[in-house]
């Protein structure tokens, strides 16, 4: 029999692989390759295969708490039916995330298109930038501006990232021996606890001052929320001390689940640190005054996407470097 | 002390556990739908037990070098942790009381469990 018979043909094999979240894809789409007899029953399985693949992405991205406060905060400013309407898509979002980083360049070429539109837009509207911030425009005109020319910085800020995030790899080498991966670990685990007490300093210093400027009502929630997510970063957001006989094996297994712990939890923080502010830009802007509800849109949409690119960038160094583990062979001293 | 395992769970371990080394998708598909015969299992039911289990740290996966009969795309293999063999070792004690106390009030089965 000719091998070519034995293949799936490439414009169906190209549909599957488009289904298959990437983080699955590589092991799916193999042993249904591997599997293949003919392409309606390549289809069949595909078919019968794929969906439990993408909940199953879904259950291993969820981050709880993200949701619920993502939902909380599309609440608060969206209404009830537009928020959970976001849910699916958010969890489906979720589910597909790429198993790495865009590249630098990719992200530069984004940040320069996103600055000719705005600079374009600015231009068919007549608008010179010293008009842009004027004591006589509307604030919210001005901002309304003023965010769409900050918005090619943030396309910038997030290039930066990027590049940043190269330099920051937990890993580096491609096969290690069990020793030199237990001291990754170990390094990975120093820094972790390291920030944690940074991070739960910082947070128990916002609450205390959100206790004593904010209204009662605000100040006791945002205050407990801060305070109780210090205590759980300072008692158990550090990754597991690594066990006394683990193989390479099992301690790359520990690697990758605290790996991707650490990110669930970074995923939080960002939001956590954030959500007030969105809240703030709109309560501030929601009185009534269409410009200025419009300057709240423009602002929570920039900080909506600076809490993206964070996520976006760590999420995919995380898995970049778990997709390393997999691949990772043990160096034999 | 680890979670106690449904059924599934026990089936999908056992099936990697039996299989050693050869533990990737497939293999574990075909040994679980031989142990859950005469039940068909889909493979992407498979695959979510195998993702939750690796989750909660009794197995380990990891990917092997590409390969052209796969059209050049890796196998993720499974293997056993030590929770996962304990979680299988309390299955398997529990499955064995059950037994005894179904067969002391039947008066006896056909078939014993090997001790």
């Amino acid at each position: 029999m000719e091998a070519s018979a034995l293949t799936p043909p490439p414009w169906l094999a190209k549909i599957v692989l488009a289904l298959i979240p990437p983080c699955a894809r590589e092991a799916v789409a193999g042993d249904l390759w591997e599997t293949y007899t003919s392409p309606r029953q390549y289809a069949v399985e595909a078919l019968r295969t794929v969906p439990l693949v993408v909940f199953s992405q879904m259950r291993r991205n969820l981050n709880l708490p993200v949701m619920l406060l993502q939902v909380s905060l599309g609440c608060f400013c969206l209404g009830e039916a537009a928020a959970f309407a976001l849910l699916p898509v958010l969890m489906l979002r979720d589910a597909y995330q790429e198993a790495a980083r865009p590249c630098p360049r990719r992200a530069m070429r984004t940040a320069i298109l996103v600055a000719s539109v705005a600079l374009a837009f600015l231009q068919v509207m007549s608008i010179s930038t010293d008009m842009v911030i004027h004591p006589d425009r509307p604030a919210g005109t001005s901002l309304l501006f003023a965010g769409l020319m900050l918005s090619p910085l943030m396309g910038l800020f997030r290039t930066g990232l990027i590049l940043d995030g190269d330099r920051r790899a937990w890993i580096t080498a491609e096969d290690q021996s069990a020793q030199e991966l237990a001291d990754s670990y170990r390094a990975f685990t120093r820094r972790a606890r390291w920030h944690n007490i940074v991070e739960g300093a910082a947070l128990t210093a916002v609450a205390g001052f959100a206790f004593f400027t904010l209204p009662a009502t605000l100040a006791i929630a945002l205050t407990g929320l801060y305070l109780l997510v210090a205590f759980y970063l300072l008692l158990h957001g550090t990754p597991r001390i690594l066990p006394v006989a683990a193989d390479f094996v099992s301690l790359r297994a520990l690697f990758q689940r605290e790996l991707v712990r650490r990110q669930q939890l970074r995923r939080f923080l960002w939001w956590l640190w954030l959500t007030p502010v969105l809240a703030a830009f709109y309560v501030q802007m929601a009185d009534g005054k269409p410009m200025l509800s419009v300057f709240g849109s423009v602002a929570a949409a920039l900080v909506c996407f600076l809490i993206a690119a964070l996520n976006r960038e760590y999420g995919g160094r995380v898995r970049e470097q778990v997709g390393l583990l997999d691949r990772m062979r043990e160096r034999l001293a | 002390m680890v979670d106690s395992l449904g059924q599934f769970e026990q089936i999908v371990l056992t099936a990697v556990l039996a299989l050693g080394d050869n533990a990737y998708g497939v293999t574990v598909h075909a040994k679980v739908e031989e142990l859950s015969k005469p039940k068909k299992v889909t493979r992407g039911a498979v695959y979510a037990t195998l993702d939750r289990m690796e989750d909660k740290g009794l197995i380990a996966s990891w990917l092997s070098e590409p390969t052209p009969e796969r059209g050049g795309r890796s196998r993720r293999h499974y293997r056993l942790e030590k929770s996962g063999q304990q979680a299988l070792r309390e299955s398997a004690k529990a499955a064995r009381t059950l037994y005894e106390a179904i067969a002391q009030s039947l008066g006896g089965l056909a078939w014993k469990p090997p001790r």
